[in-house]
């Protein structure tokens, strides 16, 4: 099980996220995911919440020239208003792993012809979701999807894993396993499942880690939190990358 | 440092490997025709892509027998991902597209895609310690177990990791984006392997 | 530029600030949790916190301390509120004022505690100072850099893990985190934000007249040091309704704390230690942003409810043109400063304050060259209070 970092960015700023709409700025994102690759992340997973015309370039704007960008040796994953293979195409060719899109996009030419041309593991779908009256709901900026149109759309092997991320509990709510737990079961079995939203302490993570789970997101713990993640990886035994004690001495 | 030319035919997240041997301080070129292939000191394939696709851009552009020339002539050849791929006899991905040949093994596709990081240690190969974790992301992989013909290593789960014949090596994992597991694994690779 | 429609904030604020679609800030935003918290279950909250470090070590906690009223508060708060028995920790911020001085040594004096405090060799502080005002337009970052990293080494060096910071900047300016994130002390916050992306390390990508053994008083420990001495750094402003006016009524009251008048500040509580931080560092601060710590003051009285905007913005103006001559003038002679640094600086604001370090230019090749003078002279003088009105 891997941990992931999960960072919001609009305007070239990093955010902190709070309930469905509401954000804080906390600096800029090279900073962060230099100090990331420091404390050992696993992989780095940058969704843009911008509304501008141009997500590459939007993306290429967090990085001071294509040196720093080059210089990330973590995987990395973005997205965020991709909407044209050609968006895929520039992103992939400069750095990043695998392309994230929204619930909508589960079956689209747009995910067929990314996995087509880069392989079903170079796409996420990511799928904030939320219990509707008890009934298991997706969501996508203002839309909502049924689970099974979803669970029966992501049969389609476009993808290679998907971000769960539980609406209530993203920002400081509270998370319930067990539905998580519920979520996770309606993902099916070709894809991998990660989980975001509220994580903030080891013992969260530890009750997750008995889940179906390939990955655990980390959001706004990651800056507000001094070493958060040796200490989950020192804790949790179900991390499967241990750390290395000899490169946390940065001196 | 051996000078290293990257394969540039317009497939393979070639940026990122070019970062991290800058970050070691390797001298790196891009490399897209027959001719750079064959006189790259090291040569670098490079490995995001599909099978079919990357196959019919090499055969195309001729590189494919570039490569094979590299080495049937001994010289070093890394692939990463895809290009360790490409390096094999044929990929259920694409069945009826030929690979390289150079590893007589084939991939085949996993149950699921293979995302994360997973330890990896080898006992076959002498000169290289692994036993550390590496950073994966394919969907078709290899149970090949050659250890007669190929230097092997696997992960933790049993899958191929990493094989070697000649002077020529295939990574399933990706060092570039494997931070400093990745980039010790290159250095070793530049200064012991490629010698 | 984007302004706040209620502070004073724009959206040039060096620490990144938002504004929702009614154009308020997210400072203003945040500060709105100031009068919906239950404080009472914030502070249990503190106190849950702290029970767990109480009596484990020599001390219980670490608080670093300055001469200025948030010391006086954070230590009242620690001392007789939780109960518990701190080491104070001070980083010697060398242009000391006697208020400053007197604070400090009435502070561990009234409670009756320890002080551990670091000075670093002075000539050093010069020449740092000289690459950080030439590179970043800033004279405050050896301080900054001292303070913040002095309290972690001695955190992991005497096994006390516990260290309660007063107020968080980015929470309190631009509402960087909720109070219920209850942020620590970071790394990479001191190196973005405190250390304006350059740290220790960092300072030598620029031309630097002292080596990593003469900055060893600014290292911040590493993250296995870290990881071993399971140092934490909280922020009382998370769990006590931070209102530095009615703390500094307070500590006034109780404790005798002493203030300081500067042409530049409407508080006359703020930083009364340090007169470089009030007045020259406080032009810089201007020239780089437009906007001076006036500014963060009135923003704060606006918030509180204090101050209209409209006045705040009158009162904003008419402070930010003060210039505290004197201060410069000594601060410039102690520096020598060089044709380099002035060049480089590109200076653009008032044309007195361009004219002043004009003045004060000497040669290249005496660009770093010690003054023999202010080897005797200025370092005694500066330590005992050159400010001396």
């Amino acid at each position: 099980m891997k941990l992931t970092a999960v960072l919001l960015v609009r305007n070239q700023i990093l955010l902190n996220k709070y309930n469905y709409n509401s954000y804080r700025p906390i600096g800029t994102i090279t900073e962060t995911i230099d100090r990331l690759q420091e404390l050992q992340v696993d992989e780095i997973v940058i969704l843009n919440k911008g509304h501008s015309n141009s997500v590459v370039d939007d993306f290429f704007g967090l990085f001071k020239d294509t040196n720093a960008l080059r210089s990330i040796s973590t995987p990395l994953a973005y997205g965020g208003g991709i909407s044209e293979l050609k968006q895929a195409e520039k992103l992939i060719d400069s750095g990043v792993e695998r392309i994230v899109l929204s619930a909508c996009n589960v079956s689209t030419s747009l995910a067929s012809s990314v996995a087509e041309k880069f392989g079903e593991q170079s796409i996420i779908f990511h799928l904030p979701f939320f219990f509707k009256d008890k009934e298991l709901t997706f969501k996508s900026g203002h839309r909502e999807h049924k689970s099974e149109q979803v669970t029966k759309a992501l049969r389609k092997n476009y993808g290679g894993e998907v971000i769960l991320t539980s609406i209530a509990a993203e920002g400081l709510g509270e998370i319930d396993v067990e539905q998580v737990g519920n979520a996770i079961k309606s993902i099916p079995e070709n894809l991998n499942v990660m989980y975001s939203g509220g994580v903030s302490t080891v013992s969260q993570i530890e009750s997750l880690a008995n889940l179906e789970l390939n990955g655990i997101c980390l959001g706004n713990i990651l800056n507000s939190k001094e070493i958060f993640i040796p200490i989950v990886k020192r804790s949790c035994s179900k991390i499967t990358r241990t750390l290395n004690l000899e490169s946390l001495d940065n001196d | 440092m051996k000078k290293v030319g990257i394969l540039d035919i317009g497939y393979g997240n070639i940026d990122s490997v070019i970062g991290s041997l800058k970050t070691i301080k390797v001298p790196v070129a891009r490399v897209k025709s027959p001719q750079a292939v064959l006189d790259a000191e090291v040569l670098i394939l490079p490995g995001v892509g599909s099978f079919g696709t990357a196959m019919e851009l090499l055969t195309k552009t001729e590189i494919a027998a570039a490569i094979a020339k590299r080495h049937q002539d001994n010289q070093v050849i890394l692939g990463i991902c895809l290009g360790f791929q490409v390096m094999s006899r044929r990929s259920t991905e694409a069945p009826d597209i030929e690979g390289l040949g150079i590893f007589n093994f084939e991939f085949e596709r996993l149950p699921r895609p293979q995302i994360g990081w997973k330890s990896v240690s080898s006992k076959s190969l002498s000169g290289l310690t692994l036993d550390h974790f590496y950073y994966f992301n394919h969907t078709y992989g290899s149970n090949a177990s050659s250890d007669d013909q190929f230097g092997v290593a696997r992960t933790s789960d049993g899958l191929l990791a990493l094989a070697s014949t000649g002077r020529t090596m295939g990574t399933q994992f990706h060092p570039e984006k494997s931070q400093k597991t990745g980039k010790a694994f290159l250095s070793w690779f530049l200064e012991d392997f490629a010698k | 530029m984007i302004e706040c429609i209620t502070c004073l904030y724009k959206d040039n604020h060096p620490l990144g600030i938002l504004f929702n679609e009614e154009g308020l800030c997210s400072g203003c935003t945040l500060h709105q949790e100031k009068n919906i918290l239950n404080w009472d279950e914030r502070r249990e909250s503190l106190l849950d916190i702290v029970k767990g470090y109480r009596n484990q070590s020599s001390y219980d906690c670490i608080v670093p301390v300055t001469g200025g009223q948030d010391s006086y508060f954070t230590v009242h708060y620690v001392v007789h509120e939780l109960g518990l028995r701190p080491l104070l920790v001070n980083f010697n911020r060398v242009f000391n004022s006697r208020e400053g001085i007197e604070n400090l040594q009435r502070l561990r004096t009234i409670f009756g505690l320890d002080l551990q405090q670091a000075t670093m060799n002075p000539l050093v502080v010069k020449r740092i100072i000289q690459t950080t005002l030439a590179n970043l337009g800033t004279i405050n970052w050896f301080w900054i850099a001292g303070q913040t990293s002095l309290p972690v080494r001695i955190s992991r060096d005497l096994g006390v893990p516990l260290i309660i910071w007063g107020a968080h900047q980015g929470v309190e300016q631009v509402g960087m985190y909720s109070h219920l994130d209850e942020v620590e002390m970071t790394r990479r916050y001191r190196k973005e934000h405190d250390l304006m992306g350059v740290d220790e390390k960092e300072i030598f990508r620029f031309d630097c007249a002292f080596n990593e053994a003469d900055i060893a008083q600014l290292q911040y420990p590493s993250d296995l040091d870290l990881l071993d001495s399971n140092t934490k750094g909280i922020y009382l402003s998370n769990y006590v309704r931070w209102d530095p006016y009615q703390q500094h009524e307070f500590v006034v009251k109780r404790y005798g704390y002493q203030g300081k008048k500067f042409a530049r500040s409407y508080y006359q509580f703020d930083n009364p230690d340090c007169p470089v931080y009030m007045t020259i560092q406080d032009e810089l601060k201007q020239m780089k942003f437009g906007y001076g710590k006036v500014t963060d003051q009135l923003t704060r009285e606006i918030r509180h409810g204090r101050m209209d905007r409209e006045r705040a913005k009158l009162l904003n103006i008419s402070y930010l043109e003060k210039t505290d001559s004197d201060s410069i003038l000594k601060f410039l002679e102690w520096l020598g400063a060089s044709r380099g640094s002035y060049e480089l600086l590109e200076l653009n604001t008032s044309k007195d304050f361009a004219e002043k370090l004009k003045e004060f230019l000497i040669s290249d090749s005496k660009k770093y060259e010690d003054n023999e003078q202010s080897q005797d002279k200025d370092y005694d003088v500066f330590g005992k209070g050159v400010f001396n009105d």
